[in-house]
This record gives structure tokens, C-alpha cells and sequence, in this order.
């Protein structure tokens, strides 16, 4: 801890990134992209997917991320993670999967990886809408309360359920509603009826 | 850089303190000898510090730093108020350190309302919405800061105080960034309170004062065997006192001198780091510190930069969110460009180098180099770049 904050996967891909788009792409080069995040929060990435059409399998996923250094080292890892994949399994990738593959993050810090696998997830719905395949987009369960972010109203109320009973605990898992007053008077609302709901 | 956060203790004070970890280590309420020559130390040194603040010694209250002056000096005076059955409104600017609004908003147990006052995008405070303030309702206290801890903004301390005197309002005034480089002359600046803390100046950690001028009220906040006048209990840390004495006369002593050299340092990294495109100076150019540069190096985050100089051995603090405990980046930040079309994107991106007596041109020349490369490098794969 001393030399260094993090894993040392994660000092690996934070120094030494892998799979950056350093240029602005040609549109032939990648069949797929989603952004996610926002400067008010302070993290935002972008990624570009290569995928064959035929096999639907990632060739290659690229990205460019304005965050921190687990932020970075998280896109990073999950562009690795991707390679050689089906749409299929792209899908299934979890947060948790990102963060096991770094060797651990910090608690506060897993936001930033959940961003990682919900861009892939985005980038994989455009690609279906651009092939009209309209039949395999598939929503995040629940309603999405931050379009920034990409959390639905289903992620905070699992959460809830599993202990997290505070606006600053939601806050520290999700990062959701941080600068944004109406979403948090919602997130209040759900807190609410989550602790109406467990009393009867 | 990062002499803000703290400073290393200075050989000549370090020589001082010894002594009394070691031989001189008695209790100054205790009566034989070691007592008394403990006793003598602490005595000594409330006579420096009053002598250097142009007060009397009866006005000097040891504390174990800061934050705690801070907290008797707002909370001391709110507790006395409330049992005269007062109320109405303790103020202090938006960008106070936390230990100032954390007590300000502590107040309100007491039954007074807390105020925060804005300020512009240089960080110096808005007069003109304080004299509202104080001629439109009753207000009880004033904390502004001497120099602020993030973008070392020097606020106009003796037209607040004078101000606050011509309508009786207590000031007070959380000196910690300004006491290496400004006047501490407490009859000139014209103010009621004033906290100052030794590890800011070359001195040890854990020692602080608070000065409570003659006929400011102040209940007791901590309890104990009535050490400082009953304002502060405990046992006075002997050692920390001395120290404190000993940093506070040499950081003023040198003022001249250290001013003229930091400067120079300072507007050298300053000038050639705002070369650099989309990278933004925060806070007053001309009303800050010696030691102060506060810069947004915008498209990169504040804490990947941080952790990239600290791997080439150079030490800085961050605004943004991602180093702090809160999700919120820096309070200051925010309120210095809240005028501005995204005050987040300009948070988020902060760095805080703060110069001290042993940083060097070489160090300065070192630090531009690194920041160039490591900004070309975070750039290039940043997404809102």
C-alpha cells in the first residue's frame, strides 16, 4: 500500500493500458459504440466494438475513459475480458467480473468498473438496432432513473434489500444522483417505500 | 508540493521540543520541580506567541490544533449566546474548510441559523453581500478565512473586521494557510478570534491555538481540570507548545524573505503550466499566497494525475471526487466557477501544488517537465478530451 494505492493489475492497465483509441476511428473500422457517464460525476467512457457478423463474436473492443485510475485500469481489463466473445457472453459480464479481474477494488471505487460493463451492454444494443435486429436489444431490468449513468430503479432497491438503507450508502455503491436534486428526492422515495414495505 | 496538506518539522524546532519528551517531561500542574520547569515552558511560550500576535498572554489558549481552535471558537461563543437565550445567525464563506462549516452548521443545535457567503470567481469573499447580511438581520458570528487551503485566495480580513465591529458582530478568523506568510498582528487586522495550528509551519502535528480576545464570551466546550482558563482541559502537551512557539517565531521572522522566494517559484510553475491548453488557473492571481497553484488541467481527471506524479516522486492534493471521501469534488471548486457552464468539469480536473521553504528551481523545472508528459499521456486516452 505503501508504493502503491491499488492491486497491481491495477497499476498494470492504469500505467500500461491496453486496446486505447488513440485516434478518432473511421467508421468502417468498428461496427458499434455507446458512451456512458458524465463530467459531473466525473467519469466518462466511451467504446467502440469490432464485431463479425457473421459469427457475432467481438473481435475487438477499443475506448477512451476520462476518470481515475481504477476508472481507467477497469476499461482497460474489460477490453481484454472481450476479445473473442459472443455478444452472448459480452452480455453476462458482470461488474463483479471486472473487479475480480483486477484483483479487488476499493468498495468506493466499484463504481467505476460498473460503468465498464453497462457501456459494453449499450454498445451491444446499438449494434443489434444498426443490423435491425430489434428482437435481441436488451433493457437493463427495471426503469432507468439516471440516463447518465445507466441505473435503474431495480439496482437500488437490490441494494436496499441487501442492507444498504442510506442515501450516502446508495450513493457510495451506485454513484447515482451525485449533483442532481430531483434524482435524489427519487431515490428518497424509493428508500421510503422500501422501509414501508419491509415493516408490513 | 504539497507543503499545504503539512510541512516537515524544522530541525531548530525539533531541538527545542527534545528536551522536553525527555528531561523536562513533568506536568505543569504539578508542583516540584519538573512540574515547574514544565510549567516555565508553556509560560515561556504563551509569552512568544502573545508578543508575535501583539496580545496578552491571557488572551492565548493552547488546543491540540485547528480544527479544535475552530470548533471553541464558533461552538464556545454559540453555547455562551444560547444560554443567554440568543439566537440568530452564525455566517462563514462557501469556501471555508470543513472545520469551519462542519461548525457553523453545528450551531443550529444550539438554535441559531448557519450562513454561507458567497464569493466570486477569484474566491475572495462578497462584501457587499455580507453588509446585507449584517444590516438586514441579526447576526452573531463571522468566520472568513485569512487565506483559503485550496487556491490560497487572501480575503480583505481588515475590511470584514471592520465591518463586523462597526455592528458588533464577533470575527473570527481561521489563519492556518496565512500564518508562514502574512501579518498576525491581531490589534491591525482588527479581529475578535483567531485559530492557527503548528503543522502548517514547520512545527509539530497535534498542537494548535486559538486566540480569544479580552470580553469575547466563550463557554466551556471540553471539561476537565480547567487547564487554559477552563476554555481548553487537559494536560498541555509541553513539548507541541514549545514547538508551536518556537515554528510560529521563525515562519514569522523569515516572512520577507520566504514571500520573495516562493513567489518566484510559484509564478514560474504558474506561468509556464498555463502555456499548456485548457488548463485554468483557480483563484485570485494577484490575492493568493506565496506557495499556492491551484490549476485545472481539463479532460483529465484529478486523482489519475495525482497518483501518475506521485509514481515520479512528486506529491499534490486533488479536488476531485474520486480522492475524497465524499462524492462531491472540492466545495471550492465549484464555488469559485459556479458561474461557469459545467463548475464539475473544472472540480474533477483540479491539482493543488503548494510550495514550501525547501522546494527548489529544480524541483519547479522538474515538476513542469513531468506534467506535460503525464498530461499528453492522460489526454490521449481520455474521452472528453
Amino acid at each position: 500500500m505503501v508504493n502503491w494505492l491499488y492491486s497491481e493489475k491495477v497499476r498494470k492497465h492504469f500505467f500500461n493500458p491496453v486496446n486505447v483509441q488513440l485516434n478518432t476511428p473511421e467508421p468502417h473500422e468498428f461496427n458499434a459504440t455507446a458512451t456512458i457517464g458524465s463530467i459531473v460525476c466525473g467519469d466518462m467512457m466511451q467504446v467502440w466494438l469490432r464485431i463479425d457478423k457473421v459469427s457475432e463474436i467481438i473481435e475487438k473492443m477499443t475506448w477512451k475513459t476520462f476518470g481515475c485510475a481504477t476508472a481507467i485500469a477497469s476499461t482497460s481489463v474489460l477490453s481484454e475480458m472481450v476479445a473473442g466473445k459472443t455478444l452472448e457472453q459480452a452480455r453476462e459480464i458482470k461488474a463483479e467480473d471486472i473487479v475480480k479481474s483486477l484483483e479487488g477494488l476499493p468498495q468506493n471505487k466499484i463504481h467505476c468498473s460498473v460503468m465498464g460493463d453497462k457501456a459494453l451492454r449499450m454498445a451491444i444494443n446499438n449494434y443489434y438496432r444498426s443490423t435491425c435486429q430489434t428482437e435481441m436489444i436488451r433493457q437493463e431490468t427495471g426503469k432507468v432513473i439516471d440516463t447518465r449513468l445507466i441505473v435503474t430503479d431495480e439496482e437500488v432497491k437490490d441494494l436496499i434489500r441487501q442492507g444498504t438503507d442510506t442515501l450516502q450508502g446508495i450513493q457510495e455503491h451506485l454513484k447515482v444522483g451525485v449533483g442532481d436534486k430531483a434524482l435524489i428526492k427519487e431515490i428518497e422515495k424509493i428508500l421510503e417505500d422500501e422501509r414501508q414495505g419491509q415493516k408490513s | 508540493m504539497d507543503f499545504a496538506s503539512t510541512t516537515p518539522v524544522d530541525p531548530e524546532v525539533l531541538a527545542e521540543m527534545l528536551p522536553y519528551f525527555l528531561n523536562y517531561y513533568g506536568n505543569p500542574s504539578s508542583l516540584h520541580q519538573i512540574g515547574r520547569k514544565a510549567k516555565e515552558a508553556v509560560s515561556n511560550a504563551r509569552k512568544t506567541v502573545s508578543s508575535i500576535l501583539n496580545c496578552t498572554e491571557n488572551e492565548i489558549v493552547f488546543t491540540s490544533g485547528g480544527t479544535e481552535s475552530d470548533n471553541i471558537a464558533i461552538l464556545g461563543h454559540a453555547l455562551y449566546l444560547s444560554k443567554q437565550r440568543s439566537t440568530g445567525i452564525f455566517a462563514c464563506s462557501e469556501i471555508e474548510h470543513h472545520a469551519i462549516i462542519n461548525s457553523i452548521y453545528a450551531t443550529k443545535q444550539y438554535g441559531f441559523e448557519p450562513f454561507l457567503l458567497p464569493v466570486n470567481r477569484k474566491g475572495i469573499v462578497n462584501l457587499k453581500a455580507l453588509e446585507n447580511l449584517i444590516l438586514s438581520k441579526k447576526v452573531c458570528l463571522v468566520s472568513i478565512m485569512y487565506a483559503n487551503n485550496e487556491i490560497g485566495t487572501i480575503q480583505p480580513i481588515n475590511k470584514i473586521a471592520k465591518l463586523c465591529r462597526k455592528n458588533s458582530v464577533v470575527f473570527h478568523t481561521d489563519a492556518c494557510q496565512a500564518s508562514p506568510y502574512l501579518s498576525l498582528d491581531v490589534k491591525k487586522l482588527g479581529i475578535d478570534m483567531m485559530s492557527l495550528n503548528g503543522s502548517k509551519m514547520y512545527g509539530p502535528k497535534g498542537v494548535g491555538l486559538v486566540y480569544i480576545k479580552k470580553a469575547t464570551s466563550i463557554s466551556q466546550v471540553v471539561y476537565g481540570g480547567g487547564q487554559e482558563k477552563g476554555i481548553r482541559s487537559g494536560t498541555e502537551n509541553v513539548p507541541g507548545v514549545v514547538g508551536l512557539a518556537k515554528a510560529l517565531s521563525l515562519a514569522q521572522s523569515n516572512i520577507s524573505i520566504e514571500c520573495e522566494k516562493e513567489t518566484k517559484l510559484r509564478d514560474k510553475l504558474i506561468t509556464n503550466l498555463l502555456d499548456i491548453p485548457k488548463v485554468v488557473l483557480n483563484g485570485s492571481k494577484e490575492e493568493r499566497l506565496p506557495n499556492n497553484v491551484n490549476l485545472s488541467f481539463l479532460g483529465v481527471e484529478g486523482e489519475a494525475m495525482l497518483l501518475e506524479l506521485d509514481k515520479c516522486g512528486i506529491c499534490v492534493s486533488t479536488g476531485s471526487a474520486c480522492s475524497s471521501n465524499s462524492l462531491e469534488p472540492s466545495h471550492v471548486i465549484l464555488a469559485i466557477h459556479k458561474d461557469d457552464s459545467n463548475p464539475h468539469s473544472y472540480a474533477h480536473s483540479s491539482i493543488r501544488f503548494t510550495i514550501g521553504k525547501y522546494t527548489t528551481e529544480e524541483e519547479i523545472e522538474y515538476t513542469i517537465l513531468r506534467v506535460r508528459e503525464i498530461l499528453t499521456r492522460l489526454r490521449s486516452i481520455s474521452s472528453t478530451w
